[in-house]
């Protein structure tokens, strides 16, 4: 048996004792976090060893009938790391943190302007100048403890390598095409999924990238700058765009969608019209 | 031919005089025809899709294809 096969072996036994009751079919974050003091096991495999029981955290109770028991333990135990945590980032941890994504890495090297205060969730006029990882680590706890949240105030090129290798999706919320392709070499060097979201106006795109796709890079065509200085970033259209990021991340992460299709998604809310392009491996190669 | 056109977003304004979205083009035509014959900035011209698939500037087109023209949108919000 290995270690870590032996802790987890361990835990379970430790675990057992407080889930011998039948009737028990939802558990509070209280009776959580009293398991958790007792046991020195962290709230997230407490609440795992519960849904593997069949016992269901009243949090995630509104969950279950979209991912199901065992898809809410895969997010649970899923690692995934947000770069940029404005406006796509900002509502994308709001949302995965209420999920139950159980370990969320965000990075931005970036402080809260005025400039953000039309759209970016994260940004008050009392967080103007703190750094956005700061504000995003208090968010994270304040709506679900069990999530263990680790920031890096740095660009995505000075993140260590390990990390990479630790994720199992990357959320892609940069904003500007260099550093975008650079993300999409490091996710397929880590054989890691990518979720890519890009706004202008109302005008946006969510991309589905598997880490053989190459799809940023075939997408782009070389071109180096968007639309969105003409056109500006307004919250619905940023918000809407993390919502389908969100979405598509827990669709795969929980398991139900296994396609593996790298897709981009682009959707016009001015016009109602949301247009999907197949991206072919081998495209303009 | 006859293919339909739709161009998102900020290129919308140079389909204005087409409000069906159908464009009469003579002989053999590419994507790059059809582009220069709407006044599109080329350069700019880089994310096509013909009948769903993403194609180039050179895709040759064929009556009643469906032809998407996307600017690029990077901001992250």
């Amino acid at each position: 048996m290995s270690m870590e096969d032996k802790n987890a072996s361990d835990e379970s036994f430790r675990l057992e004792e407080f889930f011998v009751n039948p009737g028990l079919d939802v558990i509070s974050i209280k009776e959580v976090e009293d398991i958790s003091q007792k046991t020195g096991i962290p709230l997230r495999r407490v609440e795992c060893f519960a849904l593997g029981k069949g016992v269901i955290p009243i949090r995630y109770q509104r969950n279950i009938g979209t991912f199901g028991v065992d898809g809410q333990i895969k997010l649970l135990e899923s690692t995934v790391i947000v770069i940029g945590l404005g406006g796509l980032g900002g509502s994308i941890l709001e949302q995965i943190a209420r999920a139950g994504f159980g370990t969320i890495i965000g990075v931005d090297p970036d402080v809260f302007d005025q400039s953000n205060l039309n759209r970016q969730l994260l940004s008050t006029e009392q967080t103007i100048g703190q750094e956005k990882v700061a504000a995003a680590q208090r968010r994270v706890h304040e709506i679900n403890s069990a999530v263990c949240f680790t920031g890096h105030v740095c660009k995505l090129q000075d993140l260590p390598d390990d990390l990479w290798q630790a994720a199992d999706m990357v959320f892609d919320c940069l904003d500007n095409i260099p550093d975008r392709l650079i993300l999409a070499d490091k996710c397929a060097r880590a054989d890691c999924p990518l979720i890519h979201g890009a706004i202008a106006g109302w005008y946006a795109e969510v991309g589905v990238v598997w880490p053989d796709s190459k799809m940023l890079e075939t997408y782009y065509q070389g071109q180096t700058e968007g639309i969105e200085k003409e056109l500006g970033t307004p919250a619905s259209t940023a918000m809407m765009t993390a919502s389908i990021m969100a979405a598509k991340a827990g669709q795969i992460l929980a398991g139900g969608d296994l396609s593996k299709e790298s897709k981009m998604h682009v959707f016009n809310l001015l016009d109602n019209e949301w247009q999907i392009i197949t991206m072919e491996k081998d495209n303009h190669e | 031919m006859v293919v339909n056109v739709k161009l998102m977003s900020l290129f919308a304004k140079y389909l204005k005089d087409y409000p069906d979205g159908k464009i009469s083009l003579g002989g053999t035509a590419t994507v790059r025809t059809l582009a220069e014959s709407l006044d599109l900035p080329i350069k700019r011209v880089k994310i096509i899709t013909v009948n769903g698939k993403q194609e180039t500037l050179d895709k040759s087109l064929s009556d009643g294809d469906l032809v998407y023209i996307f600017p690029p949108a990077i901001g992250g919000g």
